[in-house]
């Protein structure tokens, strides 16, 4: 279950380092959302500090639609993924390795827009760099586990760039609630020591829907 | 041809007219907030409803996953996400407007009605997806699969808006929170709705079989038939 | 009815609001009857195209 999961991750990651370009287009597209939010709220400098963290994670919502549709574009457009079904490996295992592809991009992206968004809103942080980590890493979780599966389905169906969004933004309701909560509670300071509570309602839904979404996978690419 | 559930539809609109009758003209006012709680005859049994109809669409769609020719499930489990989101469409309005002279705005953002308003866009989605996937097995999976990440939400999403701390919502209504004489009105109300809930399931559902015999050439497919049309796909 | 207290603090007792329940009653049942009509429409003509084919 791990090493087939391991090489699938594998495989995507050379596949995202093999087309820049393509990493490059949602970079920018991720700056650019960054940047509108600071327009359309104006220039007032308190009112863009306090909500960072809520343009920080609309930014990252926004921009994974694009990684995550990308994720499954390739294997269908080739029929690469009638191949990796072929495979002796279980679905799940193809699942797991490709979510976690997506979540590291995530990651990543996220690495860049945090010290950006620091220098557009002029925040900073007052809590732990170490927790802001966590969080951030609890909340891309919560977007790439749901994310992934969704596009496996959206990719092969018509419409598809309008059909991912639609999906995943309700469902990640929670997600957006508790890390946005939660990052503003480490970037503005937690007197009260509120923030455990959302840490745990976004690794929560980690948990419960990357079980789902792992169990739920083999019949998504059955059909 | 005779359809047997029309009786249920028939005995449902006949409660209803029961219920709502009884609850609009025969019932005393409110204590504290006059006339404006009749709406809870109407509001209270949509809501139970709504959620009775999305449980129920829950467990179709864990169904249709178990089954090797889902054709009969997969149209009951689309019928039945379909009379959700029709109910919880009534659920929002009714409560929206419910709230405008009772906390003097029509929407906040408390963890009832946002799980509601999630419910109904999420299963609003899933009949999209539906729409949007080719091939009869491809439709029932993955309508299957969405339906449960779609359900398996709303309780996350309450707890989560729940955890902001803020309600302007009265406690959910249960026989034991509310005053007897109101008992009636409401539980004919409920049954009524809930009747005509699986009366247009019913009808959905016959529909539904129909316009997918049609899509497949008149005849009804044979397993191996949907599976060929599944790979194709 | 419990938690309307509260409500009832900052609103005072509310006179009259027949027209919000006559509209929640009367948009719930057009909705509904709505729906109805569109789930009959698509009915019968699923049967009339069976019956033709």
């Amino acid at each position: 279950m791990i090493r087939p999961a391991l090489g699938v991750l594998r495989k995507d990651l050379k596949l995202d380092l093999a087309s820049p370009g393509r990493l490059a287009a949602v970079v920018l597209f991720s700056v650019v959302t960054l940047l509108l939010f600071s327009f359309a709220v104006g220039p007032d400098t308190s009112s863009l500090q306090r909500n960072t963290a809520g343009y920080l994670w609309l930014a990252l919502t926004l921009s994974s639609t694009l990684a995550l549709g990308e994720s499954f574009r390739l294997e269908v457009e080739d029929d690469a993924l009638e191949g990796l079904l072929l495979l002796p490996v279980p679905p799940a295992a193809i699942f797991y390795g490709k979510a976690t592809a997506n979540l590291l991009f995530l990651l990543a992206l996220a690495a860049l827009l945090v010290p950006l968004s620091f220098g557009l809103y002029g925040a900073s942080v007052r809590g732990s760099f170490l927790e802001l980590a966590v969080i951030i890493a609890l909340g891309t979780a919560g977007l790439a586990g749901p994310g992934t599966l969704y596009s496996a389905m959206t990719a092969r169906a018509r419409g598809s760039d309008v059909m991912l969004p639609l999906l995943l933004f309700p469902l990640v309701i929670p997600v957006l609630i508790a890390s946005v909560k939660a990052t503003s509670l480490v970037l503005l300071g937690d007197p009260m020591g509120d923030r455990g509570a959302w840490f745990a309602l976004v690794g929560c839904f980690d948990l419960v829907y990357w079980t789902l979404c792992g169990l739920l996978f083999g019949k998504v690419v059955d059909a | 041809m005779r359809d047997r559930e029309n009786l249920l539809g028939a005995l449902g609109l006949l409660l209803l007219c029961l219920g709502s009758a009884w609850g609009l003209f025969y019932t005393p006012p409110e204590t504290k907030m006059a006339s404006v709680m009749r709406i809870f005859f109407i509001h209270v049994p949509t809501a139970w409803n709504a959620l009775l109809i999305a449980t129920f669409a829950f467990a179709l769609a864990v169904g249709v996953l178990f089954k090797k020719s889902p054709g009969k499930w997969d149209a009951a489990l689309a019928a039945t996400v379909e009379v959700a989101c029709v109910y919880t469409v009534m659920l929002l309005i009714q409560g929206s407007i419910w709230g405008k002279p009772t906390w003097g705005t029509y929407w906040d953002w408390d963890p009832r009605l946002t799980s509601a308003a999630v419910m109904g866009v999420a299963f609003a989605g899933v009949l999209s997806l539906r729409s949007f996937a080719e091939g009869p097995r491809r439709k029932a999976l993955w309508t299957a699969v969405a339906t449960i990440i779609a359900y398996v939400d709303v309780p996350i999403v309450y707890f989560s808006v729940q955890m902001t701390d803020r309600t302007l919502h009265q406690n959910l209504s249960s026989p034991t929170s509310v005053s007897s004489i109101y008992h009636w009105p409401l539980r004919a109300n409920a049954f009524a709705l809930l009747f005509i809930g699986i009366w247009l399931i019913i009808r959905r559902a016959r529909t539904i079989l129909l316009e997918a015999e049609d899509d497949a050439g008149g005849s009804s497919p044979a397993p191996e038939a949907t599976l060929v049309a599944g790979v194709e796909g | 009815m419990n938690g309307t207290e509260e409500t009832v603090e900052f609103t005072g007792q509310i006179v009259g609001g027949g027209g919000y329940v006559a509209a929640a009653w009367s948009i719930s049942l057009v909705i509904l009857l709505a729906y109805v009509i569109v789930t009959t429409v698509r009915l019968r003509a699923a049967r009339a195209g069976k019956e033709s084919s």
